[in-house]
């Protein structure tokens, strides 16, 4: 019954170019990788880290084999990678690369170099919590560094996603509207070590999607220019961060265009957001990523008890999409944030932009409720959305809900029996 | 009382300390100040510029930053006059005071705006007399503080002693700034100040979107240095003498600008570039590189 429903959900609303492409268990990984060699990249700067390094040995796998013609490269560190990654790009060669946490942190002084020089390389991003502690599991705390870099900011749920997402982001990042590069982000271990059917399509499929990279004005040594040059004049400084701005801005339709195209070429369809039961609900659960899937079961479950609740996915991070999120959450009860991702003195990242997005509505939900989840790989049972769900019936008719931390009876035992050990008690 | 002062210099000629030195003294005197400098990449030569703001009304304090209204602009460089990026006049306030170090006159000047009162010194003349060497800071701060006429000589003095310290100038050669500061002082008289205007600024504009490649921070049009002609940045100006010069190229390569030339006739400097700092000089073996102030070559 699900899987007929599911199969026609699926059913393009066009007539479908694509030959049915078998599907493969792949992990989020090796798909990543596949993305990569299908849209023929030229160039990947690589350096390893957990739980990303499956990408780059997948990558240099096929290329040891003949199967795949790119240039790999290991560099000593990911400032020096992404250095690699962003000037290649501008002298017209397309390239992918990945990295995790703390190398996205390393590498950080150079992302916003890269949307400088508005270079449109796709890096993918395989979150993973950020050290003291260290931790190999994932949230968003790394991802969401990157929001005023300048790139554009992607976020995956699943394997089969993560393709898709990295097909759509090299198509929106060398379209001359947007002209920036992007970050696609998936979860360690929880999309990159789980493997899933995935839809791998056929080159030429591919090709008709992601026509070639031309850089306009590559970089040559036969034809000098100076990029990313030193702006002393303030204004003139604000005017090219403003045009990233605007620039970035275009994504948001540049990416739906992308997505028609896409459902013409693969018969899957996408949108900056995906709404999940949530047109008709009363309350709404704001989240993203691999955890989305686990929200939109505990959705499911809830509905079939008669609780009126739906969830929102965040694909589309930066742009943000504003008009979308906020058509979907007006007139909502009460609206719950689950940030994955905590800002300390604050609390979820989400649940400002969210709030900000809505603020000036006249159909405002009554409550955002600010919910921290899954920090650190942490899991979210059930029970826990449930009750989150409950505090939003609670709030329904107003008051000030502080940030509240998911974290389970069970789990606090753990947690003190482990704080015992560590002082030896 | 507000004095809004404006230094214009080049990297390299103090115009910061300047600026400080005249702070440091109005805060002596029991004024409010706040002093300023702005600076782009740092070399030697660049135009720099530093501010100093005086009250004896602390509310009139509550700003920050820029001047764009000074009733007091110092100019250490007379060759910024004519550059349209500094633009060294702009704002200055009706009656306000200019002084300029050159050893030119300037007329031209009070032709051009004959509501301003024009001071002009030769600083390097007196410097190279009283310190012996190039050193404009102490001159030029003095010389604020009496435009201001407002501030003692004991508190100059108090400043330039404080401001060299705090920079490792001290000694016999603080000893000669002092005697050069003094020299600067009484030199010039002060004539009253405007109290500034506001300045209105133009309408607030809608940017919209713009096709790259216009709007990437990129430079194409290569070659295009010797547009600005950096050759008004030199204090000294290095000449070869060709008959000493043995064709041997080390000047060509050690210039950092890149406008040494090597001819059918031997080796030649372009002019309109040259920043005159006298690297070629300094490196040439047989020592066929000479140099003059540059006032003494035109
Ligand atoms: S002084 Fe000599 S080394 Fe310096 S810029 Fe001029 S020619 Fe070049
Ligand atoms: S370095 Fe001196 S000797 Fe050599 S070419 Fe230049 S001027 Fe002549």
């Amino acid at each position: 019954m699900m899987r007929s429903k599911l199969i026609a959900e699926l059913r393009p609303r066009r007539e479908v170019v694509s030959t049915i492409t078998k599907s493969k268990m792949l992990t989020g990984n090796v798909t990543a990788a596949w993305a990569a060699r299908l849209a023929e990249v030229d160039y990947i700067p690589a350096f390893p880290i957990t739980p990303q390094t499956e990408i780059i040995e997948k990558l240099s796998e096929w290329i040891a084999l003949g199967e795949f013609k790119a240039k790999l490269t290991i560099v000593d560190s990911e400032h020096s990678m992404l250095a690699a990654a962003g000037t290649a790009s501008l002298t017209g060669a397309r390239v992918f690369t990945a990295t995790s946490s703390q190398g996205l942190l390393y590498g950080f002084e150079m992302l916003y170099n890269i949307a400088g020089w508005r270079a449109p390389i796709v890096l993918v991003n395989v979150s993973r919590a950020v050290a003291a502690p260290i931790s190999l599991e994932p949230d968003h705390n790394d991802f969401l560094s990157t929001r005023d870099s300048g790139f554009i900011l992607l976020q995956a749920e699943t394997c089969q996603e993560v393709l898709d997402l990295i097909l759509l982001a090299y198509r929106v990042s060398e379209d001359n509207r947007v002209l920036l590069p992007s970050l696609v982000n998936m979860d360690g271990f929880h999309t990159s070590f789980t493997r899933e059917p995935v839809k791998i399509p056929e080159i030429e499929e591919v090709r008709r999607f992601l026509p070639k990279y031309t850089q306009q004005l590559p970089f040559r040594a036969s034809k000098p220019s100076a990029k990313g040059v030193a702006v002393l004049r303030p204004p003139l400084y604000s005017f090219y961060k403003y045009q990233m701005h605007l620039s970035s801005i275009n994504a948001i339709n540049v990416f739906k265009e992308a997505c028609e195209k896409f459902e013409e070429c693969f018969a899957r369809r996408y949108d900056v957001i995906e709404k999940y039961m949530l047109d008709d609900s009363k309350y709404a659960i704001v989240m993203m990523g691999s955890y989305a899937s686990i929200g939109k079961k505990a959705v499911r479950i809830l509905r079939e008890e008669g609780v009126s609740v739906g969830l929102l996915k965040l694909r589309m991070i930066r742009p943000l999409p504003s008009k979308d999120i906020r058509k979907a959450l007006e007139g909502k009860k009460a609206v719950a944030v689950i940030d994955q991702n905590i800002s300390p003195g604050l609390g979820g990242i989400l649940y400002s932009d969210i709030s900000s997005i809505l603020y000036n509505s006249d159909n405002k939900p009554k409550v955002i409720l600010p919910v921290i989840g899954g920090v650190g790989g942490k899991t979210i049972t059930l029970d826990e959305i449930r009750y989150v769900v409950e505090l939003l019936e609670k709030y329904a008719n107003g008051g000030e809900p502080e940030p509240i931390l998911l974290l389970r009876e069970d789990e606090l035992r753990e947690v003190e029996s482990l704080l015992r050990i560590g002082v030896g008690e | 009382m507000l004095i809004y002062a404006r230094f214009h210099g080049r990297g390299g000629q103090g115009i910061k300390t300047a600026s400080r030195i005249l702070g440091n003294a109005a805060h002596l005197e029991g004024y409010f100040t706040q002093d300023f400098p702005v600076y782009g990449a740092e070399r030697r030569g660049a135009p720099i510029v530093a501010f100093t703001k005086i009250t004896d009304e602390p509310s009139t304090m509550f700003d920050r930053g820029y001047i764009l209204n000074p009733n007091l602009i110092l100019i250490a460089d007379d060759s910024l006059l004519d550059d349209p990026i500094v633009n060294p006049l702009a704002g200055l306030q009706s009656n306000g005071t200019v002084f300029i170090n050159t050893s030119k006159s300037i007329d031209r000047l009070t032709r051009d705006r004959c509501d301003i009162r024009l001071v002009t010194e030769d600083l390097i003349d007196l410097s190279l007399k009283y310190v012996g060497r190039t050193i404009l800071s102490t001159g030029l701060g003095s010389i604020a503080a009496k435009l201001t006429g407002i501030i003692r000589w004991s508190s100059v003095e108090e400043g330039v002693k404080e401001e060299l310290l705090e920079i490792g100038i001290k000694g016999e050669i603080l000893e000669k700034n002092i005697i050069f500061a003094k020299v600067c002082f009484e030199r010039v008289y002060p004539s009253p100040l405007p109290i500034p205007k506001i300045v209105k600024s133009s309408k607030i504009v809608t940017i919209s979107w713009l096709p790259p490649p216009i709007t990437i921070p990129e430079v194409r049009n290569i070659g295009n240095t010797e547009i600005r002609k950096t050759g008004n940045w030199r204090i000294f100006k290095p000449i070869i003498n060709l008959e000493k010069c043995n064709r041997c190229g080390l000047c060509v390569v050690y210039c950092p600008e890149g406008v040494v030339v090597m001819n059918s006739e031997g080796p030649e400097i372009k002019y309109d570039n040259c920043k005159g700092c006298l690297i070629c000089f300094n490196e040439c073996p047989v020592k066929a590189i000479g140099y003059l102030r540059e006032v003494e070559t035109s």
